[in-house]
């Protein structure tokens, strides 16, 4: 029966399962907050702003994230950069970093397509109301963007979860990890590979519904 | 930083090195499209059937296969590829790690595909098909005539999005072996310790390739499709993006 | 420039054998080995023997790695193939064959890699293996083996600067790296569970882990080890083996009398070698530069 196998060696499965949660809210936090901040650079006024913003942006998006992920566990230490002392503490910072790096630049675009997507009309409405630019920004954009946004994130959430994934080959135990172990030990692939499939489904499939039903509420609000 | 690490970069053996790696890079990316669009135009049309008994395993394949990591489905062909295709082939088969990476990268990327142009599909209006319908066309040659022609044509950028991920997904072949661009810069870099330079290469090799073909299907995109196929596509190319 | 000097001599011929220029073997002159076999000038076999047989088509198959340092190379700048296993291979033919002339005359060498060895022997590609080639009970359920002929097992690569890592039980609370889905990875376990396991997916990737601290030790077989001493000479071998791989020379199982006497002729022929010196020789002239000790026998 599939699925047996996780209650064998639960430390490989149930602890990576762990690993890979952590690992997704820790990333989509850190690509939230990074992606908001560079969205704003990529409507900011100044133009250095928004070519930064933009650099970032085409350089994450259009190299493999696994590359992204060697260069932070191999290349960084070289140049005395480490996240931590400790080997392991290390490898799951520099995963973490790498989520949020390649995901920000997915998020930072989805939300400047939500500013963008505000009618500038009641923006210089707001302005020649007398509101500041951080006030427009804060009571007029924002709350409209998060809107338009929120699906679209659930779709970068969704990415994330199975992007984690790939912190295995930096030699964090996350879930696929786990089952890579296992199969190793036991050579029951089939059975290692359908439980590691459940558990993944069983993070993706909820987020996919919610993203959905978001989806559609949120469409007949506007 | 260290100054000779660069120096090795004037030898044009290095870049032929490279060069075979791209060239892998590049085939298993042409492979994996190609087989994906047959495998995902078979799902994409078997999801809009009429047949409860088609169209059901039919979304189910692709629902379930874009919920897991390419990696894992890459990693369970390199080990158990041989061993499936056997009865087959024989048994002293053995599935070369090239294809082990293929169809890792197809499984996934057809369940895509049959997104893509299923979206392509409906997004055209129903009054075409109706039409044909009512001109006395089968169901076969409303599709193959009416339908594709346009739902293609109308996903070609799409398509082309899908081509960058796939691309930027072959990257993973290297943990299983094959001797992609990525894995021959670890070559390298594990002979001569240089691995930001390396790195530094190999994410520039990518971002060219990448950036231009993104650059360019967004050119193709104007003015072609629907607003609210765009919507689909952007969705689909968000959750669908791997590495 | 230490950097690009030393990858030049080691590295690259490991990885694509056009970059490298000499170096990439042991040196020497392999082949014209000293004539120090027992067979007489001219063995004679019986008729229906394998033996026999390969002396009429007067060419003997051996299937080896081109880049499986020190046990096989093909040297990128001469093109000849290099190496302990290759060596075995000539003193196999010199057993065939005969003492004269150059053994390399009655040998076709075929490439095969880890994957295309069993197969090579069952689809009758290449009548002998000689390929790092370990000895276990799967693999005699497809192909014969000779008695061992290389007896290696799984060791430690520290730091030369290490002193406190000197056997398994040393890797308490340490961090080890080893290539994911390995049995070394378990080996080392099984010795010392309270060691970490760092698990990449090749081992040079462990050796740059091992360069910048995020491992205190590499562990695998020892013939791994030592290429990646060779390609850091900042790095050092450690300990007893906790592991035992004994390599064979495979061939194909006798099916009606298609490989008469061979295995019987291999095993005679490889007593005799250690018995005489050849073996030590060889071991000397290939194994020594890497690992620095001497061996009489395979065991021992």
């Amino acid at each position: 029966m599939p699925g047996a196998i996780a209650v064998e060696f639960p430390d490989l499965f149930f602890g990576g399962l762990w690993v890979t949660v952590q690992l997704s809210v820790l990333g989509l936090l850190g690509a939230l907050v990074l992606g908001t901040a560079v969205a704003l650079t990529r409507v900011s006024p100044l133009a250095p702003l928004r070519w930064v913003g933009a650099a970032y942006v085409e350089f994450f998006r259009n190299t493999p994230l696994v590359v992204q992920l060697f260069f932070l566990f191999l290349g960084l230490p070289l140049l005395g950069l480490r996240f931590a002392s400790d080997t392991f503490d290390n490898i799951f910072r520099a995963a973490f970093v790498g989520m949020a790096l390649y995901h920000g630049s997915y998020v930072a675009e989805v939300v400047r397509g939500g500013l963008l997507g505000v009618d500038r009309g009641q923006i210089e409405a707001a302005r020649s109301l007398g509101l500041s630019y951080a006030q427009t920004l804060r009571e007029v954009q924002l709350p409209q963007t998060f809107r338009a946004v929120i699906p679209p994130l659930g779709n970068v959430a969704i990415a994330l979860v199975k992007n984690t994934s790939l912190a295995s080959t930096i030699g964090v135990t996350e879930l696929l990890f786990g089952a890579e172990i296992v199969e190793s030990r036991t050579f029951r692939a089939e059975e290692a590979f359908l439980t590691a499939t459940l558990l993944y489904l069983g993070l993706t499939n909820p987020l996919g519904l919610l993203v959905n039903g978001l989806e559609r509420r949120l469409l007949v609000v506007r | 930083m260290r100054p000779d690490t660069w120096a090795m970069f004037t030898d044009p053996a290095i870049w032929r090195f490279f060069g075979e790696g791209l060239t892998q890079t590049l085939e298993l990316s042409v492979a994996s499209v190609a087989l994906s669009f047959v495998v995902g135009l078979a799902f994409a049309l078997g999801r809009l059937s009429s047949r409860r008994w088609i169209r059901w395993p039919s979304t189910a394949y692709v629902e379930a296969i874009r919920a897991l990591p390419v990696l894992l489905l890459i990693v369970y062909f390199d080990i158990k590829g041989s061993s499936l295709f056997r009865p087959l082939f024989g048994e002293d088969f053995e599935l070369p790690r090239f294809w082990a990476g293929v169809l890792g990268l197809s499984l996934y990327t057809s369940a895509v595909l049959a997104e893509i142009i299923r979206a392509g599909i409906l997004t055209l209006p129903r009054g075409q098909t109706e039409a044909s319908r009512a001109l006395g066309l089968s169901y076969p040659q409303t599709m193959r005539f009416v339908v594709l022609p346009q739902a293609l044509r109308l996903m070609v950028p799409a398509m082309m999005g899908q081509l960058t991920t796939v691309i930027k997904d072959t990257s993973l072949v290297g943990t299983i072996g094959v001797f992609d661009l990525l894995r021959q810069g670890r070559t390298i870099y594990t002979q001569f310790f240089n691995p930001i330079e390396v790195l530094l290469i190999v994410a520039s090799i990518y971002f060219v390739i990448c950036f231009v073909l993104s650059q360019l299907s967004r050119r193709l995109e104007l003015g072609r499709i629907t607003p609210e196929a765009k919507v689909r596509m952007t969705e689909l190319e968000l959750r669908d993006q791997a590495a | 420039m230490r950097g690009i000097t030393r990858a030049f001599a080691f590295g690259l011929a490991v990885a694509f054998l056009a970059g490298a220029c000499g170096g990439a073997g042991t040196g020497g002159t392999a082949g014209t080995s000293s004539p120090q076999t027992t067979a007489a000038a001219k063995p004679k076999f019986e008729v229906q023997t394998f033996m026999y047989s390969i002396q009429v088509k007067g060419k003997l198959r051996i299937g080896t790695q081109e880049d499986n340092p020190p046990f096989s190379v093909k040297n990128p700048t001469s093109s000849k193939w290099e190496g302990f296993d290759t060596d075995i291979g000539r003193e196999i033919a010199k057993a065939i064959f005969g003492t004269q002339g150059d053994p390399d005359s009655f040998i076709e060498w075929v490439p095969v890699t880890s994957a295309t060895r069993i197969p090579s022997l069952t689809d009758n590609k290449a009548d002998v293996i000689i390929k790092t080639f370990t000895i276990n009970e799967d693999r005699k359920k497809q192909i014969d083996f000779s008695d061992v002929y290389f007896s290696t097992g799984q060791r430690i690569l520290v730091k030369k600067t290490n002193d406190q890592i000197k056997e398994v039980v040393d890797l308490g609370g340490k961090t080890f790296c080893a290539q994911r889905g390995s049995t070394s990875e378990q080996n080392v376990t099984k010795a010392q569970p309270a060691a970490k396991a760092l698990l990449l997916d090749s081992y040079p990737a462990c050796l740059l882990a091992l360069q910048q601290g995020q491992a205190d030790a590499v562990s695998t077989d020892e013939t791994i080890l030592f290429g990646l001493v060779k390609q850091d000479p900042n790095t050092k071998i450690v300990g007893k083996y906790f592991s035992d791989e004994p390599y064979g020379v495979g061939i194909k199982k006798n099916a009606n009398g298609d490989r008469n006497g061979f295995v019987d002729f291999l095993n005679t022929w490889l007593a005799a070698a250690i018995k005489d010196g050849t073996w030590a020789k060889l071991y000397e002239k290939h194994i020594t530069p890497v690992s620095g000790d001497k061996k009489l026998a395979p065991k021992g």
